[in-house]
């Protein structure tokens, strides 16, 4: 049909006006939905306030560890006498130049203590996200001789046996999740991830380093289901999902900077982070790498009903976490992950 | 022979078992402790992927490869595996890991590759049948049309994410509905490339092994499903690049891709696992030999398979003495790759 040039115009002008209405209700409608609470009221944790206690520690001495681990469990008089205590580290992938795993004499020093305090069991509990090959993961990165040299037992969540849960927030769309019998019976899981930035969703601390619980027998590798459902989605819901938040223990004294969590580089942080509030944990871990907490996705949304981010609700005891630990280096999709104006 | 004795220790702690010298027999002897007690008593309950979990029909449907492929060692009673898988294929012919959860797809791949290898009777023929029918109807995730549009409108071909590869090609995912991954991908090579008399099945093994040929990394092995991300290469690792050099050899075998185009592939992949870093998973040294065996009647230059057979027999007894102390080191399919594997069949 012809069309002359003043009609096309008006024609554009009342599409741009459309649009631009459009869009303005598009944008207050999904405001007004990222607002929306995306939980059931079973899910809300958030306690009245948090502590996270920080330790200093350069290297992984293991008597000096022991002591720190003392340390830092006695600050939150956690009480497992006769209980089931299920230690999860991260152990996602294997490399030799690398650092990606939580350093195997600490968890065996906190499986230990543990024991010391009179857990009825502690079992060593991980889904390795990449390889199916958890075998070589536990020979290669020296925690089958920790295990050993403990007598700690370990159980390869990926192929335990599973149970349904049913969902208590909808980030993903998946209504319920399948969780290892390992975790589910557990009366305490302790997170133990390693301080590491991430490809996709920025840091990977306490919260995230559940993802490894998840089976690979249900959601493949690497946990294809969960990471199509969003990494931040799933990682909020698993949250939401376990009965009890896992007590967290971060290893930072070597962390990772850069393209982690896997083809990072090692960074002397410093550091091991200690909290009952995982939330609280991951925004003060998160700090201490040089990132805000409120503009990581996934632990911003969780400080709505999960936890503390808040520096003015989270205490921290231990020792002085300000100005030790250097920023970690960002990818450049991550640069605004930053404080604003650092 | 008399068997080694490990220490043993409080209630809750790993508990230690004798251990038989024999290799092979040890390795029966895992997989037997795998199996699970049907509900009326007897072993016709399935096997589990270690001992005291629940049977799945991967662990089981890998039992059943043994048997066909080692029937000298592999007892009688694990034929008892094909009735199991029967009984639990689900009406659109697929099999899943864990009742109710509906996610996973590659058991099926693996359950219709032993029955494959194992039963030609009238019911296990329907099981096939129903199991490729499914199997060809799985695709998995590729991107829409518009979403191949703009891949190919950023500089040079990398997606936002930084992914470069064929994301065209349709291959086989961990679970339904997700991309393409390279075991699960070479699985269905392996059970397909056994399958006939089905319309688009060589084209679909052909460009099954397209997608493996497509995701080899820069250096020359598998990752677990991309090449390179966010502009940094991934590294291949020793096991999925050995299941992408099985499931090549698989379509090379079946005529869908010749071994023109598969050998050149296959040699990099070879070469990157006689290099690189120490082997010592019974997983990884198991699939290795099944590969170079797999490539033996191939023109490739090879190394001896005798090369790694004594590294093999290291891992396993190491893996079994840690298994008997306790610690999960075999899972059943990897007791069964490496009963192949020492014993030098065919996968």
């Amino acid at each position: 049909m012809a069309q002359d040039r003043r009609t096309f115009l008006r024609v554009s002008a009342g599409v741009a006006a459309t649009a631009a209405v459009g869009a303005v209700v598009y944008d207050r409608k999904r405001q007004a939905d990222a607002a929306a609470p995306r939980w059931m009221p079973s899910a809300v944790r958030t306690p009245a306030g948090s502590r996270v206690a920080v330790l200093h520690r350069a290297a992984y001495d293991t008597a000096a560890l022991e002591d720190d681990v003392a340390r830092g469990l006695d600050m939150f008089a956690l009480d497992v006498a006769g209980r089931r205590v299920v230690l999860k580290p991260n152990f996602v992938e294997y490399d030799p130049a690398s650092v990606i795993n939580t350093n195997p004499a600490l968890v065996g020093v906190v499986a230990q203590a543990f024991k010391r305090m009179g857990a009825r069991s502690v079992v060593v509990a991980e889904g390795p996200g990449h390889r199916r090959d958890n075998a070589y993961l536990l020979a290669e990165s020296g925690l089958l001789d920790m295990l050993r040299d403990t007598r700690t037992p370990y159980v390869d969540l990926n192929m335990d046996d599973v149970v349904r849960v049913a969902c208590r927030s909808h980030y993903t769309s998946l209504g319920e999740l399948w969780l290892p019998r390992t975790i589910v019976e557990a009366d305490l899981v302790v997170s133990m991830p390693k301080l590491k930035t991430h490809h996709w969703a920025g840091v990977t601390l306490s919260m995230k380093n559940l993802f490894g619980i998840m089976p690979g027998s249900v959601y493949g590798w690497p946990k294809n289901v969960l990471h199509q459902q969003g990494i931040e989605n799933s990682i909020l819901d698993i949250s939401a999902a376990l009965e009890r938040p896992p007590f967290t223990i971060v290893d930072g004294i070597v962390g990772m900077e850069g393209n982690g969590p896997i083809q990072g580089t090692a960074v002397q942080s410093g550091v091991l982070i200690f909290g009952d509030d995982p939330v609280a944990v991951d925004a003060s871990a998160a700090r201490i790498m040089g990132v805000d907490p409120e503009r990581v996705g996934y632990i911003a949304e969780a400080g709505r009903f999960l936890g503390n981010i808040g520096a003015a609700r989270i205490t921290q005891i231990g020792e002085p976490a300000t100005g030790r630990t250097p920023p970690f280096e960002l990818l450049h999709q991550h640069a605004g992950l930053r404080y604003a104006g650092s | 022979m008399a068997g080694r004795r490990v220490r043993t220790d409080a209630r809750d702690e790993p508990q230690p078992r004798a251990i038989p010298d024999d290799l092979e027999r040890a390795l029966v002897a895992y997989i037997d402790a795998t199996s699970v007690k049907a509900a009326g008593g007897g072993t016709s309950g399935g096997w589990a992927a270690v001992p005291g979990r629940t049977a799945d029909p991967e662990s089981t449907a890998w039992v059943l490869v043994a048997r066909a492929r080692a029937k000298e060692v592999a007892p009688a009673g694990w034929n008892a595996a094909r009735d199991w898988l029967l009984a639990r294929q689900r009406p659109d012919g697929s099999w899943v890991m864990r009742d109710g959860a509906d996610f996973s797809t590659w058991p099926t791949l693996v359950a219709l590759f032993a029955i494959s290898l194992t039963s030609r009777d009238i019911e296990s023929n329907r099981a096939r049948e129903r199991a490729t029918t499914w199997a060809l109807d799985e695709h998995s995730v590729t991107p829409s049309l518009w979403s191949r549009f703009l891949m190919r409108m950023l500089p040079q071909g990398e997606s936002e994410a930084g992914v470069v590869l064929d994301a065209t090609l349709d291959g086989f995912g961990w679970a339904r509905g997700t991309f393409a991954w390279v075991e699960p991908t070479a699985m269905a090579m392996l059970a397909l490339a056994r399958q006939d008399s089905f319309a688009d099945l060589k084209e679909r093994v052909s460009v099954g092994a397209r997608l493996l040929a497509d995701r080899q990394s820069p250096d020359g092995g598998w990752n677990y499903g991309n090449k390179r991300v966010l502009g940094y290469d991934l590294p291949g690792y020793p096991d999925t690049t050995c299941w992408a050099l099985l499931g090549l050899q698989a379509a090379v075998r079946s005529g869908a891709m010749t071994a023109a185009v598969a050998g050149p592939v296959a040699t990099r992949g070879f070469a990157l696992l006689s290099g690189g870093e120490p082997r010592r998973s019974t997983l990884t040294l198991s699939l290795e030999t099944l590969a170079r065996r797999a490539w033996a009647d191939s023109s490739l230059a090879l190394p001896d398979n005798a090369t790694r057979i004594p590294a093999l027999r290291t891992a396993v007894a190491k893996a079994l003495e840690a298994q008997h102390e306790g610690y999960p080191m075999l899972e059943t399919r990897t007791a069964v790759l490496a009963l192949l594997a020492l014993r030098e069949v065919s996968l």
